[in-house]
């Protein structure tokens, strides 16, 4: 059929294609000085496709109604006393920690997409890399304001960007990424765009939009959609990155082995965050983290995506099986470390409810009174008593990850692990042999590590005692028992409020 | 966990929306043997190995005019690899 109009493969090869030119002013390595170093061989950069054929018009199109949409619900949220409608107080410390480890990392992205923009010289992936780039600045903006209605009336939310530098939890999201965006360009993509976006995304985003849509959070569940409707492009932009680097060469196959070896672990470890937070802090659950795990990765990763890598010679990370074992008891060793070390976070913890442990109890069978009801079981009592327990002392960190080492050996849920490696006569200690692994493959950039506890210990943090690091923490009654926190006692002054009103 | 390893699964999460109602209703109609799933605020379909969403199944179950980019601004996550997307259609598979 004859037509004018193009349609919309057409009108991507016209709008982007035609993007990029022979520069003559200067010799293409100067441009372009970084795509080389890491050993990855690219023969066509038109070989690269994006099945999105997002062109300039389109992309600002899309964008604008997604935006639209999401404020036109903001606004109805405030409106309508929004913060009075979710199920329970403590479930905005799964927002804390979203606002406080995440929405920093939205913004690191989207300078480390900028950068790709910038310096691949092929049209396609730059095009891509500027699109995400800038929807990472969108992501970024649109939580600060979805969780900014919060800060009104709770704790907690009101100093993101310091906690983000300074806060030892926080330093596990925040290493994660500044270890992606000081490699090259090529692990760069495989580390965000495939080992997070692609592999992992899932696992941060659909727990915490659908825990917002069930825990009555509008805005946060609006966000959610909203960005995770651009996360589909970024998956599609990791998975295209990886199969380009596949097909252009077979040289580069091990060198993409090892990335994706690397930054699954990597990426995996900054998920048990959200592990605990899944499982511990939602006050209406929807899905265990051990189910979660099973649907987005095992069910769509194990059995869908590494047996089409399979054709390239690519093989599942290295340590998948590590993190299969763990998902029985992986959410409630990172929650209790949480719970013992919230004296200095600024979000609170709490032990769980009686029927909460009973959904605990169904959904971990095997391990979870075995292990670890008891613990809590023991820590209430304490409580009851005017003993509520905290881990006296600070943590030794993972060198890698910077997790708290309380992970334990493959399929033993109780049995520590700490492994030792020695690098120019020093020791360094990492959680699990997928961390050492990445240690001793690159000591010289892990040693590098700013450990929270370290610094603290060498003055670097305000001071050696805890209310000294709080203060330089610019705590405000942000840490702590839930049961003790401004956050509860204002949540039961709103509702009496509003009832003496009804 | 996928029961039968042999047929690989492929799928789309949605926004929970009429649109995306429709946008299921059509991959059903395409493929019967297409399973839907609903957690809060999503709606999930999974097919066997390839799954296309096609603009006139769309437009017949919405009743109105749809355009296949359209789609962004349903879509949440999905699994497998576009393998085409065009005027016509939209295309999920895995290509070996």
């Amino acid at each position: 059929m004859a037509t004018s109009k193009m349609g919309l493969k057409e009108t991507y090869r016209a709008m982007i294609r035609g993007l990029e030119w022979t520069p003559t002013y200067q010799p293409p390595e100067a441009i372009y000085p970084y795509h080389t170093f890491e050993g990855i061989k690219i023969h066509n950069w038109d070989d690269w496709e994006d099945p999105f054929r997002i062109t300039v018009e389109s992309y600002w199109k899309y964008q604008a109604e997604k935006d639209r949409r999401f404020y036109a619900i903001l606004d109805g949220f405030i409106q309508s006393q929004g913060h009075l409608n979710i199920s329970d107080a403590r479930y905005l410390n799964a927002l804390k920690l979203f606002l406080q480890g995440v929405t920093p990392l939205e913004y690191m992205a989207h300078r480390g997409f900028s950068q790709i923009a910038r310096f691949l010289p092929g049209a396609a992936p730059a095009f891509a890399a500027l699109a995400q780039s800038m929807d990472e600045l969108r992501h970024a903006q649109t939580q600060l304001h979805a969780i900014s209605p919060y800060n009104r009336y709770y704790s907690g939310f009101h100093s993101m960007r310091r906690w983000h530098d300074r806060v030892w939890y926080l330093s596990v999201p925040k290493s994660f990424f500044d270890d992606a965006v000081s490699s090259g360009p090529f692990e760069f993509l495989t580390a965000i765009s495939f080992g997070f976006e692609y592999l992992l995304t899932n696992l941060l985003f659909v727990p915490f939009m659908s825990g917002a849509s069930f825990n009555g959070d509008l805005t946060t569940m609006t966000f959610g959609f909203s960005a995770q409707s651009d996360e589909s492009r970024h998956m599609t932009l990791g998975l295209e990155a990886v199969k380009f680097m596949l097909e252009q060469d077979e040289d580069n196959v091990p060198i993409v082995q090892q990335w994706i070896d690397k930054w699954f672990w990597r990426a995996y470890r900054v998920t048990a965050l959200v592990a605990a937070m899944m499982d511990y802090m939602l006050p209406r659950r929807f899905m265990s983290w051990k189910e979660a795990f099973e649907l987005y990765f095992e069910e769509q990763m194990m059995n869908g995506l590494f047996p089409d890598l399979k054709y390239y010679g690519i093989n599942p990370p290295r340590h998948v099986a590590q993190a299969i074992a763990e998902k029985d008891y992986l959410s409630h060793q990172v929650y209790w470390v949480l719970y013992s070390f919230t004296y200095a976070a600024m979000f609170h913890t709490w032990v769980p409810e009686p029927q909460e442990l009973d959904w605990l109890s169904q959904k971990y069978p095997g391990t979870f009174d075995r292990y670890f009801r008891p613990l809590f079981e023991r820590a209430r009592e304490a409580q009851a008593q005017g003993h509520r327990h905290y881990f006296a002392g600070l943590p030794q960190l993972c060198q890698v990850c910077q997790i708290p080492m309380a992970f334990t050996y493959p399929g033993e849920p109780i049995r520590h692990q700490q492994r030792a490696s020695v690098y120019q006569g020093e020791t360094y200690w990492t959680c699990s042999e997928g961390c050492q692994w990445i240690f001793e493959r690159e000591p010289e950039k892990y040693i590098q590590a700013w450990l929270p506890v370290h610094e603290i210990f060498k003055g670097n943090c305000g001071g050696a005692s805890v209310p000294e690091v709080l203060a330089w923490y610019g705590d405000q009654g942000d840490s702590g028992d839930y049961l003790d926190s401004q956050d509860r006692k204002h949540w039961i002054a709103w509702h009496e409020q509003v009832n003496q009103l009804v | 966990m996928t029961q039968d390893s042999q047929r690989r699964l492929v799928g789309a999460d949605l926004q929970e929306s009429e649109e995306a109602e429709a946008i299921v209703a059509a991959i059903s109609a395409k493929h019967p043997e297409a399973v839907v799933r609903r957690s809060p605020g999503l709606v999930r379909v999974e097919v066997p190995e390839r799954l296309e969403v096609r603009r006139d199944l769309v437009e017949r179950f919405l009743n109105r005019n749809w355009d296949t980019q359209d789609f962004n601004l349903s879509i949440v996550s999905f699994f497998g690899e576009i393998e085409d997307w065009d005027e016509d259609h939209i295309v999920i598979g895995w290509s070996h």
